[in-house]
């Protein structure tokens, strides 16, 4: 029981930073989630051209926005688990072309700021449980 | 008389061919008035939103140059338009709800007036789709965050993430939706597991309202290559301020990304000590 609720913490600064990230970036999931429950037509092959099929998702994420800014209530008829179903590729393993668009100076700036972000977070939690 | 023989008996009478083809009680201006005056769950099964959200839709659409046209009422090509959305339905079997015609129709005609309904439902379809699309629109709806912009209340006020996160001003991802393409196109749309998908890229803040919006991707494009296309061209992100973003990107300035090869997605702590998902959530 023990070893089994210690796996459930992060064991490590970055295992904190990546659970808090987690929790953070969820929210782009349940948007996509809500907009294909609401319009069934994102999930079913519409049989309009490539061109009018490029602009639906534009048309209805303005109107998500507008059905959202009219009524404070909307969201109430979304749950939690309305989570995007089918995302875009999600892994680590992805290879290092993605990184190209960044310089090295760039690249290893942000990894600098990460670390800094991961330990200030880890030196709150080492408090939180003691 | 066996089945078979009674239907080819009836398919060539004439009798069967003088049956007006849409006979139902409610043309489309009924049924769409019948939604406005209706139960309030009733609109919002079949349109998608709440009958005030769906008056103030079409009072913007007027705004922004919309009309009533001949024989048809701004209100319904509105509901036209949701109605297909909500259902997914083909342009045919949208047509039947909102039927136009009470005529008799002999064989003859049937095809053309099919065809014909389905030509109107389609052009009001794409009139209504041409509006929400138009950067008037979108652009009241849809906007990027300043430079300005305090740092959100989700952040904020949760002290595992303040100070810690208080450049970021929302997360983004890649999605994708199904679609359907001609067999040239085909092969460019197939993504990753095989699907005929449009892929996408969007950023959101934690009201979840959405902050930009790119689509019209092939399904085999990746992630980052999208935002790389976006940063050129409309996604500007002010300096000093981040999205949250997936591995699928690349770690700079502009997106904070997690550790690669360490544990991530909320599914793997449950797995590992049957959390629910609202702990990992918001308690550990």
């Amino acid at each position: 029981m023990l070893s089994a609720e210690k796996n459930s913490r992060p064991q490590n600064k970055e295992e904190l930073f990546n659970l808090r990230h987690a929790q953070t970036r969820n929210v782009i999931e349940r948007i996509f989630g809500i907009v294909k429950k609401r319009w069934i037509i994102l999930t079913r092959p519409p049989q309009y051209s490539m061109a009018i099929q490029a602009r639906i998702p534009c048309a209805l994420g303005a109107l998500h926005n507008f059905i959202l800014s009219h009524d404070s209530t909307d969201l109430d008829n979304f749950s939690d688990e309305d989570i995007d179903l089918n995302p875009g590729q999600h892994c680590d393993s992805v290879g290092t072309l993605a990184d190209d668009a960044i310089s090295r100076e760039e690249r290893s700036r942000a990894a600098d700021n990460r670390d800094q972000i991961a330990q200030e977070m880890w030196n709150q939690y080492q408090q939180y449980i003691q | 008389m066996n089945v078979v023989a009674l239907a080819a008996a009836l398919y060539t009478s004439s009798w069967y061919w003088k049956q007006d083809y849409h006979t139902s009680a409610l043309t489309g201006q009924q049924w769409v008035n019948e939604l406005i005056h209706g139960h309030p769950d009733r609109i919002y099964s079949e349109l998608g939103m709440r009958v005030h959200v769906f008056l103030a839709l079409v009072a913007n659409l007027r705004m922004y140059g919309m009309n009533d046209s001949k024989g048809i009422l701004l209100e319904e090509q509105a509901a036209i338009f949701l109605y297909a959305c909500v259902t997914g339905l083909s342009v045919r079997h949208i047509g039947e709800r909102f039927q136009r015609s009470n005529e008799t129709i002999s064989k003859s005609k049937l095809l053309f007036v099919i065809k014909s309904c389905s030509n109107l439902i389609y052009r009001y379809f794409r009139r209504v789709l041409d509006a929400l699309s138009s950067p008037a629109f979108y652009n009241a709806n849809v906007k990027l965050p300043d430079a300005d912009s305090v740092v959100h209340n989700f952040i904020r006020s949760n002290p595992k993430l303040y100070p810690f996160f208080s450049g970021a001003i929302g997360a983004i991802d890649g999605t994708h939706f199904q679609s359907s393409c001609s067999a040239e196109e085909r092969h460019a749309a197939r993504d990753r597991k095989g699907g005929l998908t449009q892929n996408c890229l969007a950023a959101c803040s934690w009201d979840l309202c959405f902050l930009y919006i790119m689509a019209g991707w092939e399904g085999s494009v990746a992630d980052a290559t999208m935002f790389s296309n976006a940063r050129y061209t409309d996604l500007r992100i002010p300096h000093g301020k981040y999205y949250i973003a997936d591995a699928g990107f690349a770690l700079g300035d502009a997106l904070l990304t997690p550790y690669r090869g360490v544990r991530y997605h909320l599914a793997e702590w449950a797995r590992a000590g049957s959390q629910r998902f609202d702990i990992l959530l918001f308690k550990l």
